[in-house]
Order: C-alpha cells, then structure tokens, then sequence
C-alpha cells in the first residue's frame, strides 16, 4: 500500500513539477524601442536592438503578433529601375498585411509609376493626417494589430515597416511597443522561409502558398459618407 | 642641434596648420565614366569582369521594394547630371551573389572601387555616413575625398569648377595671362577641397573691390589637373622653393606657402609694394 502511495505521490509531485515547471517560463523581457545609427534609423526607423540580426531570439512569442508590410507582388513598375517587385521569402512567424492596403503610399519614384492603387483604410493626407475611409477600419487595424501586444513589424528593406508604426502611432497606438525589425533583405538567421524557386528548367516561381497572407474585402466594408 | 630639432618640430608643425598637403588618394574613374550621367544595371559576370580588368568605377548599391533606396536615388541621380559622372548600379539581392556581400549589409549604398579594388562605401547603418545620403553637398563631400570631380563645359573639354561662398573659381590658361605695369599677377596654386586655401579664396575676395585695381588673381587647382600641377613645379623651381604642399601663392617676387591670418598683412603689403612695375615670375623666368 505504502509503495502504491509512494508511486502515486511521486507521479503527481513529478507531473505538477512540469506543469509547474512549464507555467512558471517568463517571457526574456523586450528591451524598449530604440532606432539604430544612420539613415536606417533616422529615415526608416529600424531597431537598434530588435532588428534582422536580432529578431531570431524574439521570435514565438505568445505577447507580440508579427506582420510582414510587403504585397506578394507589388504593382508598381520595379522592374523599370530594376529588381524585383515579387515577395520571395520571410521569416517564419511573420504574417503578411500589405501596407498598401492599409493606406495610399506615397513618394514613389515617378519610373515606377503608381503601386497598389485601389481601395485602402484610410487615406493619408499631405499635411500627414490619416482620413478613415470605412467604418470597420479601426476594428480591421485593432484586429491585425492589438494594442495588447508587442507589435514586430518587418518589409522588404524596412520603409513600409517604419510607415506602418507611423500610422499606428498617429492612430494611438503605443510607440512602446512596437517595432520596425527592419527588411527581409537582410535577414541571414535560421528561420528564413523561401518563396522564390528556381524549377528544373531553369524558370522561376514562387511558393506563395507558404505564406500566411491577410486580404481586406473592401467590398463587403461600408464607406464613411 | 636640440634648437635645431626644435624649430624643425615647429616649423613642421606650423605647416600643418597653414597648409595642406598633397591629396595621394584621390584618382580618376576610368574615363568612360566621365562626361555622361547614366545609370546602367550591373549584372554578376560584367562586374567580375570589371574587377578582373582592374576597373576604377562606383556602384549604386539599392532595391526596389520597400521605399527605402528612393531618397538618396534622386541625390544620387542629380549628383550624376550635376558632374556628369556615370554609375552602375545593382540590386541588393542580386549584389548577395558577389564579394561586396562581405562588406556591404544594408542599402542602399555606394561602393567606390579603385584598379578593381574597394576603396570604401556608405554604410546606412552608421551615423558618420548620414550626412553623406542626405544632399548632394553631402554626397559630393564623401565622394571625392576619393574621386575627382570634373564638370563638363559647353565645349566638352573638362574643367574643374568649385562653387563656394558665392564666387566660381575657374582656373587661369598661362596663354592668356598678360603682364600689366600697374598691376601684379598674383599666381595662386590650390587644392580642391583644401581649407586653407579655400580660406585665401576668401580673405582675396574680400580685397578685391579695395586693391582689384592693384593685382590679377591667376588661380591654378593642382590636386586633380597634372598640367597644373607641373605649372606649381616650374614657376616654383624659378622662385627658388621646394613646395610640399598648397596654398603656393606668388606675388611679385613674394612667394608664400601655407595660408593663415597673419600672411593676409603681408599679401596686402606685397600687393601695394610691387604693383607698380612687378617683376613676374612668369614673364621674367619662365619664358
């Protein structure tokens, strides 16, 4: 009896230890956003500490949400100035919400003509202001981007990252807690996923069922009149 | 000896405050990039090939996507109609495939190579390099610390041509300086991008509505142009100086090297004592 007791104790004392054991793992503490050195922090806004280098130790987290600002193919006329204007890879994680559907974007060189110009959010404005466009606008934002979590933002090279958090924070959200990680382009950690294959016969594609992509359906949204 | 190490030591110093000396690690691009503005696209096998050949050429260093090339994209382009300067350029991704992968980790950039060698780039991660993405006075700043910069004229010869403080120094032709028995040439021999002489520019500008009538500025620049550098050679060599260095100024039979705010005393006291019937090096022991 005393064997079966002890048995039975020991197997409770071992199981609670491990969910003990399991509940009790503290999240590594994030330190506060802070922009890098040169034009990738003055201009764009990159992390200096949080960044492509960097943001394999950040990854998995149960308090953050990730977002990837890029479209899978942008429509903008990039191969005008060279280059690619297909999304061909990302870090494992991050979930993509085009910037260009969230709001118009500006400041395109002229040789690569409009973007995405069809139906955003909102609208931003020269004077920098952000005009709602529909009413399910700040819910669809609040959705893909709570305000109770960190928030790591990543792009092609980090300037629609760095607009995003622009837009956020002039919507409310808390700059504390959001990141510009900066551009895919420059990631070399252990969590890259590709999108862009060479096949067989030399021709190129892209994998884009990898990838974990938020539309907006501006048709079944209702305008602000 | 002490006394004589010493004043060595000083004089050595002293030089170094007043003057500049000779800018070794400036070069030409190859020539083929000079005299037009474009932007061509470099591909993995013409760029080894151009590092094989031992090229002197500049590569714009961006990537489409993102937004983040644009900016410095049009300082860039402006800089290159502005000086007529060719680049190539090569996307991020693409330049991951090559030994500037090593170097360069963030666009955009601008890569300088000199016989098929990397003799620097911007770094868009460093606050040293911001101002240089900034403006074209900033990019042209980096730039030919390392490069000369020539400007094309309507006659397509090269000149060198420096727009500061409101005044364009565009230099003399031996072939057209006269000699005039009321006024004194003054020879000026300086270095683009030297501010000592850039401060003799000044402190001359500054006199010339008062003494204009006393002396003619005949500047030559001897850091980019070698045909002005042998002039700096020859008309020093007839005054009997050993010159290392620039601002080389000569004014009648004064020669001084170096600029500071005690010489400007002295330039005006050369100019008014020998206005008047100046002996000129030029004339006198050159021709």
């Amino acid at each position: 009896m005393k064997k079966i007791f002890f048995t039975i104790t020991m197997a409770f004392i071992m199981c609670f230890g491990l969910c003990a054991c399991t509940s009790n793992t503290e999240l590594k503490e994030l330190p506060n956003p802070e922009i890098t050195e040169g034009i990738r922090g003055e201009q764009f806004g990159i992390d200096k500490n949080i960044n492509e280098e960097t943001i394999d130790d950040y990854l998995n987290r149960p308090d953050s949400v990730y977002r990837d600002m890029r479209m899978l193919k942008d429509p903008g006329n990039y191969e005008a100035i060279g280059g690619d204007s297909y999304l061909s890879g990302f870090v494992k994680g991050f979930e993509v919400v085009p910037y260009p559907l969230l709001v118009n974007v500006i400041g395109l060189p002229e040789k690569v003509g409009d973007t995405y110009t069809g139906k955003t959010l909102y609208t931003l404005t020269d004077e920098g202001k952000y005009i709602t466009n529909y009413e399910e606008s700040l819910e669809i934002l609040e959705y893909y981007f709570p305000k109770d979590k960190n928030i790591f933002l990543m792009c092609g090279g980090g300037g629609y990252a760095g607009m995003t958090k622009t837009m956020l924070v002039s919507l409310g959200w808390d700059e504390n807690k959001i990141y510009n990680v900066g551009g895919y382009w420059y990631y070399d950690g252990t969590n890259n996923v590709e999108v862009k294959k060479t096949n067989s016969d030399n021709s190129i594609s892209y994998d884009f069922w990898k990838v974990v992509y938020h539309d907006i359906d501006f048709d079944n949204l209702h305008e602000v009149k | 000896m002490k006394k004589l190490i010493g004043f060595s030591l000083a004089m050595i110093f002293c030089f170094l405050l007043v003057g500049c000396n000779n800018k070794q690690d400036t070069f030409s691009l190859d020539k083929e990039y000079y005299q037009n503005n474009s932007f061509n696209e470099l591909d993995k096998n013409t760029f080894d090939d151009l590092i094989n050949n031992e090229k002197s050429f500049a590569i714009f260093i961006y990537q489409p996507l993102c937004t983040t090339s644009y900016e410095f994209n049009k300082i860039l382009t402006e800089f290159a109609n502005q000086y007529q300067i060719s680049f190539y350029k090569m996307s991020f991704s693409d330049m991951k495939e090559t030994e500037l992968k090593e170097y360069i980790k963030y666009y955009p950039s601008l890569v300088i190579y000199y016989e098929g060698e990397i003799v620097d780039y911007l770094d868009a991660n460093s606050d040293s390099d911001s101002e240089y993405y900034k403006s074209v006075d900033g990019f042209k700043k980096w730039f030919s610390n390392y490069v000369s910069i020539q400007k094309a004229n309507s006659n397509d010869n090269l000149i060198l041509e420096e727009e500061t403080n409101n005044h364009t120094k565009i230099d003399a032709k031996l072939e057209d300086i006269v000699y005039d028995e009321n006024k004194v040439n003054i020879y000026f021999f300086w270095g683009n991008g030297c501010p000592h002489c850039e401060e003799e520019f000044k402190f001359l500008k500054s006199i010339e509505t008062e003494y204009g009538n006393y002396f003619t500025l005949n500047t030559f620049e001897v850091w980019y142009s070698k045909d002005n550098a042998k002039i700096l050679e020859q008309f020093a060599n007839a005054m009997g100086d050993e010159v290392s260095g620039v601002p080389y100024t000569i004014i009648g039979n004064k020669t001084f090297t170096g600029f500071s705010e005690t010489y400007k005393e002295q330039f005006l006291k050369a100019i008014k004592d020998q206005y008047h019937n100046s002996y000129d090096v030029y004339f006198n022991k050159t021709q």
